[in-house]
């Protein structure tokens, strides 16, 4: 079970992070962030524990740090379209497979394409365009590391149990691939996951894939992914900026650095969740919640001291996530599948309780922080227990 | 429907001179199957020159073929050849025929394959000798060695017919030997069979869920491993698990689709572990089975 770190913009954030502060277990690179040659420059030591994501999500996406790479569709088929790219297939997989195992990463990732819609196609359409051609070249290659599969889903087909069902058989079925690497995009107009039905399904998944016996990872997760952890060893990411915390086919379409600046949040352990910095400052201010609900930083500690209010583009609370995450997920690791439920249940009961003594002082957290994501995580680790734990 | 019969065997002995038909273990259906031998000293410059040589033989004849059984028998006599392996039979001959001797054409094309007879009897003749569970399952990883070449060979080729018949034991050593590759199909491909057919090839008690609903994408290996988790259970239980009270073929398949057998030990008092392996080599959805054949083996060695 291991922690990763979603990179994104600022991934040096994330480099430090782990290579100087010792938090996650490696990261995980986004070609559309960072350029070729700046990603081969690093050390061998942040690499080798570390994933490289090709990211052909979006085939034909036209960011300028993607076309650095030759093997991207766009550039490798001298403007991607789904007729000519079968005829470069396996070059741009061979390329992509070469790349991934000189730069000496931990696994092989295998690229998929991202649907937004519930694509009857969708295996047939992976098959073409990267599973077939890759494992090809990796026979050929006779590469000696672990294969995932990049699995990028939406959260109708994660729900829709015949959809899901066909994708476990076609995943299953090539057994070369000893792993999957789990994207789902799940559209919401709030910040932490809060459908009971979704979180559901992807708990079924999730074993189904582990029984399978296959590695898992879930990328772009939020704090929702420490409710993974309930169906074993399942690893999960966690980012700074929050593009890198749920997944969108934005982040290959628009020019992210023109977009307004989000107000700075803090993450807070004992709220399983995000506030607004502001609001923290005000919560702080009531020391006996406080120590309930805040990991003590030196990120955060510096920015409280700050005479100016933290700006999303400063490492300092992306930092102290990191620290607060890392350990949260340090203490989940270390216990069973049924004491990790236990324990989930009682920190969710404890960030509810909480939720009501900020209210009570009063402290009307705004939508995003008021922790209305808790009860129904309450209720699906509580369904997942008596159905899968409990003997 | 192909049938033995005396004008047949005149047509083949005069199309394969010194031919010694001793048996016929399968005498109708889409092929006829013979046992025989030819003279060890053969009349020169007659084909197949080096059948003199061969020792006991199976000839397989098939009449009026079409292009697709045709591009299934080529394919079975492609990858026969292609096999060096104890556990398959070794293919001497293969010819297509629309003239008997004389020059005169025939009223259907004939399709010959001779292969090596391999001093065996079909696991059908053999099923209560491996009813103790533990001898059940040294037999099942036994099949599941000889069928992994199969599985990995680059196609990833998938027997689609695995049923005792198919399943020979060696009377010399016990050594399992797959033979009736005609149905193979490569994982992944179009197929060559219709699509429209409510199931696949196959022979029905032993068809996979995904076969029984010709749902070609999910045929693979997993799909060979419900057939041989059917005959494990056959062999430890005493019983089929789909057929006893299915009295139709949509009945049968029906049982296939969605029932699931009482477990082993529940039925015959067998080791937990081994009826939990059956079990998952049975389940309806290929993602529940085994996912790849180390993990199959391993779960098969007690």
């Amino acid at each position: 079970m291991k922690l990763y770190h979603q990179c994104g913009h600022c991934t040096k954030w994330n480099i430090e992070s782990f290579a100087d502060d010792g938090f996650g277990d490696g990261l995980i690179f986004s070609p559309v962030h960072e350029r070729r040659s700046n990603l081969e420059k690093h050390s061998s030591k942040v690499r080798r524990p570390s994933i490289f994501d090709p990211q052909y999500y979006l085939p034909n996406s036209q960011k300028a740090k993607l076309h650095s790479y030759d093997f991207f569709p766009e550039v490798a088929a001298s403007g991607f379209s789904t007729v000519n790219f079968g005829l470069v297939a396996r070059e741009s997989a061979r390329m992509c497979l070469e790349f991934q195992a000189t730069q000496d990463y931990e696994k092989i990732v295998i690229p998929a394409r991202h649907f937004e819609q519930m694509e009857p196609k969708y295996t047939a359409m992976q098959d073409a365009y990267t599973v077939v051609p890759f494992l090809h070249e990796a026979a050929k290659m006779k590469l000696s590391k672990d294969l995932v599969l990049t699995l990028p889903l939406t959260s109708h087909m994660v729900e829709n149990e015949d959809y899901r069902t066909n994708i476990l058989n076609w995943v299953t079925s090539y057994p070369e691939i000893s792993g999957v690497y789990v994207i789902v995009e799940y559209e919401r107009n709030t910040k932490q996951v809060a459908s009971e039905s979704f979180l559901d399904a992807m708990l079924l998944m999730l074993t189904e894939l582990r029984q399978a016996d296959l590695t898992v990872l879930v990328g772009y997760s939020n704090t929702e992914s420490l409710l993974y952890l309930l169906a074993g060893a399942i690893d999960i990411t966690f980012g700074a900026y929050e593009n890198t915390r749920m997944f969108s086919l934005d982040k290959f379409l628009v020019n992210e650095e023109d977009r307004r600046g989000p107000k700075a949040r803090i993450y807070l352990p004992g709220l399983l969740n995000w506030i607004q910095f502001s609001q923290a400052v005000d919560v702080r201010a009531k020391k006996a919640i406080w120590q309930g609900v805040y990991r003590e930083t030196t990120w955060a500690e510096e920015a409280f001291e700050s005479v100016t209010e933290p700006y999303f583009n400063q490492p300092g609370l992306y930092k102290h996530h990191f620290e607060c995450f890392s350990n949260q997920v340090d203490v989940l690791r270390a216990l069973s599948q049924i004491e990790r439920y236990k324990l989930l249940r009682t920190w969710i009961k404890k960030a509810q309780s909480f939720n009501a003594e900020i209210e009570d002082v009063p402290i009307d957290l705004e939508r995003h922080g008021a922790g209305d994501h808790l009860q129904p995580w309450l209720d699906v680790i509580n369904r997942y227990y008596a159905s899968h734990l409990k003997s | 429907m192909l049938s033995d019969s005396p004008h047949l065997r005149q047509i083949l002995s005069g199309l394969l001179p010194g031919l010694n038909i001793s048996s016929t273990p399968k005498a109708s259906g889409q092929r006829v199957v013979y046992f025989c031998s030819f003279d060890p000293h053969p009349v020169k410059g007659t084909k197949p020159t080096k059948r003199g040589e061969w020792g006991k033989v199976v000839l397989k004849v098939s009449e009026g073929i079409d292009p697709t059984q045709i591009a299934y028998l080529q394919k079975e006599i492609e990858i026969l050849n292609g096999f060096k392996s104890q556990h398959y039979p070794r293919l001497h001959w293969n010819d297509i025929y629309s003239e008997d001797v004389n020059g005169n054409p025939l009223p259907h094309r004939l399709f010959v394959t001779i292969e090596e007879r391999i001093a065996a009897k079909p696991l059908s003749a053999l099923m209560g000798k491996y009813h103790k569970d533990k001898d059940a399952c040294v037999l099942t990883r036994a099949i599941v060695e000889a069928l992994e070449p199969l599985w990995s060979h680059p196609q990833k080729l998938v027997h689609r017919d695995i049923k005792p018949d198919n399943l020979l034991i060696r009377e010399s050593d016990g050594s399992v030997v797959i033979i009736d590759l005609g149905i193979l199909r490569e994982e992944g491909s179009i197929g060559i069979t219709l699509s429209h057919q409510p199931f696949g090839p196959c022979s029905p008690p032993y068809a996979s869920p995904e076969q029984a609903n010709n749902d070609k994408k999910n045929i693979t290996f997993k799909s060979d491993c419900f057939s041989l988790g059917i005959v494990a259970y056959e062999l430890i239980s005493g019983t089929h698990p789909f057929l006893p009270g299915a009295k139709t073929l949509s009945e049968l398949f029906s049982r296939i689709k969605t029932k699931n057998p009482p477990p082993l030990h529940k039925v015959c008092g067998c080791d937990k572990r081994i009826s939990g392996v059956v079990e998952k080599m049975m389940q309806k959805e290929p993602y529940r089975r085994h996912r790849t054949v180390s993990q199959l083996l391993s779960d098969l060695t007690i």
